[in-house]
């Protein structure tokens, strides 16, 4: 039997009388990226700091390919790269130094260091700036960097912890199109972040977090179905001179409960869970389709939907 | 790839040596060393200038090569600049990491403790460089006025280097029990200190500790009719400052290895969160938040010790402890023996003061020993509990090791108190005019007789009663605080003013008003409470000045009641508040070996 990557069981963790993480469990598979949202105080950063054995649970344990953040944190450390929310930085270095710094730090042997921090460089888009301060970059570039360094040692597991914060849409697109990169190199990630159409967009598989517990956790087509109501709308858009005829013959079958023009789409409402009579009606009186798509749950609906509004 | 090279790439692939290399040399570092180096020089030299007519300067000046005396202030002025700049430039080492907000990184790199400080503190030798670099001009200067004695300047440069390399490693040592800044004054107050005393003629200088010993060597030696204060042998006394600094060089880089040792880690803002009522208005009072960081942050970071010393850690911890708590004693003995056969064929005296100062001496050896022992051997509640493999994985808890390490040297250190004036005796003293033993018939102030026999022996089980004592009242106070150190103080001083003042004051005023004294039962109840006190009780040992009141035959009887209550007291309540304690600790993962 295969074991998962990563193996969050039970874990528990108070601050005094603040319970900032309650009895998560979860098992991430191998080359699966899971996304975590949660209200801010949700207890996200906590459980990201557990999985990195950067905070020991109070109760339950994490273990990251079967070795243990509580007996064995050192082994942890070497299958898995953190990338904190704030940039941490020695002064008055540059990129190259900084890299070769941290290079040290996970004793990577001098012959081959500088080879790894070429291809980490070129991985973040940083090539050819090694000689740039540190001091000077900008938030998206400090960003490429930390997550350069989180690299460097070559980790089998990530751990993201807001990293397209403070992004403007560019950099956040670049950053999207590296996580996938590493997704698609088998890596683990597992990523916290605010920004849901982010979330959406790279992860295999979401976790909502509120008050400490995870309150839903599955792939986003399954979350999708468990949060689609049976009276969902359909879009259609068909040609402007087939508009009211089309309008007209959907609005007079038993199924559609209800039918309006909105310009340039047909707004269709209908308690039938498979939603082809739409199109087979259309084909049959032979009026072009110009786009159809079902109404699914965003993942802000779902998020909005499953959480309270709770902070700890 | 052979040992020594291995050595030197763990050296320099130190992430702190290379940051050190790279950052050196920069106008302001030049600067400002170059000017402090010149207010030390300055500083050293000025008395020279301003009191060129004092006795004491005459005689340097008479006495000495101007060369040499310049040569000896320019490794002096660095020495003193080294004391101050190298415990600040070592703050940095965890303190930038912290404000700079990088230390969890440092820690997720798995990197191991000593890797990371090592670097450090051997880029001292680089800044050594710089600071020779810098006093270049002033050395070709004594060079050129002649007189240096280039022996000796070249086993003061060596001192110099070896200074540098032991501040460092002290400070580093310090740096992971305080915060950086407190340790940083520690460490310059003690060295400074120690250097001003190590200056000063001695026959036999303890203060080895720093170069100062041997620097100012030769020039005292120069000054006629000052030989028979600070002995003749420059050789002893330069071979004693590189025992003493390596000795204790690699006393802290062994305790660096080891580190702190925390079972329970207090949920204190660890890497900067703010979870607690009261840390932003904190936060905002102390930027850097020191004082509630620090445990939590080095704790993560000690978790990357090498599988060697966690599978082992029991053992070389409580085995270190034990070694130099061993040989400690076994020197303080040694010194003990040794200062007896200088004086006894010496003694001008009716009165064998050296034999009594022999017995008080052992005993004082054995009972700040066993103060020792209690402090190392015992953990504070943090701590107590935790278990930790002793040898190869298998686990003991703290307490049972303590327990046992130090029960252990309380019987060893007793038998060797009891057993050493004999030996001392049998093999040194011999039965003639100079023994320890003496047989006096009709001395001491009191004209009361000594018996020499019972000092060893009754003192001591005193001693060692008084040791467990404390032990006990250490160990049960430790299950609830966080800190030994400031326990072991507040136990001890409870101890001190409760069981050895207040008995004894309450004897005292009891027997020496008249109006008390007089009551009923007074004069019999009053030395029985004054000898709860071990400071009675050693008076009673010694025969001495307990004051014509009391009466001669005075029973050590309720020191030993009062002793035996209280430790029993004490297990009682320790065996309390351990169960409530115990109960902090985390169970076990299931299905985990501990360090596989």
């Amino acid at each position: 039997m295969e074991t998962a990557t990563v193996e969050i069981d039970n874990v528990t963790k108070r601050f005094d009388d603040l319970i900032a993480v309650d009895r998560i469990s979860l098992c991430i598979d191998r080359g699966q990226t899971l996304g975590l949202i949660g209200p801010n105080g949700a207890g996200k950063t906590t459980l990201l700091r557990i999985i990195a054995s950067l905070a020991v649970p109070d109760r339950g344990d994490v273990r990251i390919q079967g070795q243990s953040v509580r007996t064995n944190p050192r082994a942890v450390r070497k299958i898995l790269g953190f990338m904190p929310a704030e940039f941490g930085c020695p002064r008055n270095l540059t990129i190259g130094e900084y890299l070769e710094y941290f290079g040290c730090l996970y004793a990577i042997p001098k012959l081959d260091r500088r080879q790894r921090i070429q291809e980490v460089c070129q991985l973040t888009d940083l090539s050819g700036r090694e000689r740039v301060l540190v001091k000077g970059l900008s938030t998206g570039n400090r960003q490429r960097l930390l997550l350069a360094k989180t690299l460097l040692h070559d980790p089998q597991v990530l751990v993201l912890d807001e990293p397209a914060s403070g992004l403007d849409p560019r950099a956040r697109t670049e950053l999207r199109g590296i996580v996938r990169e590493l997704a698609a190199m088998g890596k683990t990630i597992i990523i916290s972040s605010h920004i849901l159409p982010d979330i959406e967009d790279i992860s295999d598989r979401i976790g909502i977090i509120e008050a400490g517990r995870l309150v839903l956790d599955g792939n986003l087509d399954a979350l999708r179905a468990h949060h689609r109501t049976s009276s969902r709308q359909v879009k259609l858009r068909v040609g402007s001179e087939d508009a009211t005829r089309a309008r007209n013959l959907l609005a007079a079958l038993s199924v559609v409960t209800s039918c309006e023009l909105q310009e340039p789409f047909l707004i269709i409402g209908s308690d039938e869970p498979n939603r082809n009579f739409v199109l087979a009606e259309m084909l049959k009186h032979d009026i072009r389709v110009l786009q159809f798509q079902e109404d699914e749950p965003s993942l802000e609906e779902i998020f909005m939907q499953s959480t309270a509004g709770k902070v700890t | 790839m052979n040992p020594v090279h291995r050595i030197l790439e763990f050296v320099q692939d130190s992430p702190t040596f290379g940051r050190d290399r790279a950052t050196l040399v920069s106008g302001v570092n030049i600067g400002t060393i170059g000017l402090l180096l010149n207010c030390a020089v300055l500083m050293l030299v000025l008395p020279l200038l301003l009191a060129a007519d004092d006795r004491v300067v005459r005689n340097f000046t008479d006495n000495v090569e101007f060369g040499q005396l310049l040569a000896m202030i320019l490794l002096g002025g660095s020495a003193a600049l080294a004391t101050l700049l190298i415990p600040l430039r070592l703050v940095t080492v965890f303190w930038e990491p912290r404000i700079s907000r990088y230390f969890d990184q440092i820690v997720l790199s798995g990197i191991s403790p000593l890797r990371f400080v090592i670097g450090k503190a051997t880029s001292q030798n680089l800044f050594l460089a710089l600071i020779l670099f810098l006093l270049l001009p002033y050395l070709v200067m004594s060079f050129t006025l002649g007189g240096v004695n280039l022996s000796y300047f070249a086993a003061g440069l060596f001192l110099v280097w070896l200074y540098c390399m032991t501040l460092a490693l002290v400070t580093l040592w310090v740096s992971l029990y305080l915060n950086e800044l407190l340790a940083a004054m520690v460490v310059i107050f003690a060295a400074t200190s120690i250097s001003i005393l190590g200056c000063y003629p001695m026959r036999i200088q303890p203060f080895v500790v720093t170069p100062f010993p041997a620097l100012i060597h030769p020039l005292l030696t120069s000054i006629p009719g000052a030989q028979w204060t600070v002995g003749q042998d420059f050789l002893r006394v330069f071979l004693s400052c590189v025992c003493g600094m390596t000795v204790l060089s690699c006393l802290s880089l062994a305790a660096v290895y080891l580190g702190p040792l925390y079972g329970i880690i207090r949920e204190n803002s660890t890497f900067g969160e703010v979870i607690r009522e009261g840390d932003t208005r904190r936060k905002r009072w102390f930027r850097v938040r020191q004082h509630i960081q620090r445990s939590s942050e080095v704790a993560f970071f000690y978790q990357n010790r090498g599988r060697f010393l966690l599978r082992h850690e029991g053992l070389l911890r409580w085995g270190l402890a034990f070694g130099v708590l061993m040989v400690s004693e076994g020197a303080g003995h040694f010194v003990v023996a040794s200062s007896t056969a200088f004086q006894m064929p010496r003694s001008q005296y009716a009165i064998p003061w050296w034999a009594l100062q022999h017995h008080a001496s052992f005993l004082l050896v054995h009972g700040v020993s066993l103060i020792l022992a209690a402090l190392l051997f015992s953990h504070g509640k943090n701590t107590t509990y935790q278990r930790l493999s002793f040898w190869r994985g298998r686990t003991v808890a703290v307490s049972t090791l303590d327990s046992v390490a130090f029960l252990l040297f309380v019987f060893i250190s007793t038998g060797a108190s009891m057993a050493m004036p004999f030996l001392y005796e049998q093999h040194f003293a011999g039965s003639g005019e100079h023994s320890i033993f003496p047989e006096l018939d009709s001395i001491t102030l009191q004209g009361r007789q000594i018996d020499f026999y019972r000092i060893p022996l009754e003192g001591s089980i005193v001693v060692s009663i008084v040791g467990i004592v404390i032990y006990a009242l250490q160990r049960r106070w430790c299950l609830l605080t966080w800190i030994r150190s400031t326990t072991f103080f507040g136990v001890g001083f409870m101890y001190y003013v409760f069981i050895c003042g207040m008995p004894v004051l309450i004897a005292v005023i009891a027997m020496e008003t008249h109006e008390i004294r007089s009551l009923h039962l007074v004069p019999e109840v009053a030395p029985s409470i004054g000898m709860i006190s071990p400071i009675m009780v050693a008076v009673v040992l010694f025969n001495g000045e307990l004051g014509r009141p009391f009466p001669s035959n005075v029973s050590t009887l309720p020191f030993y009641i009062v002793h035996a209550v209280l430790l029993g007291l004490t297990l009682i309540r320790m065996r309390r508040s351990g169960s409530d304690l115990r109960e902090m600790y985390l169970p076990d993962p299931p299905q985990e070996a501990a360090h596989a």
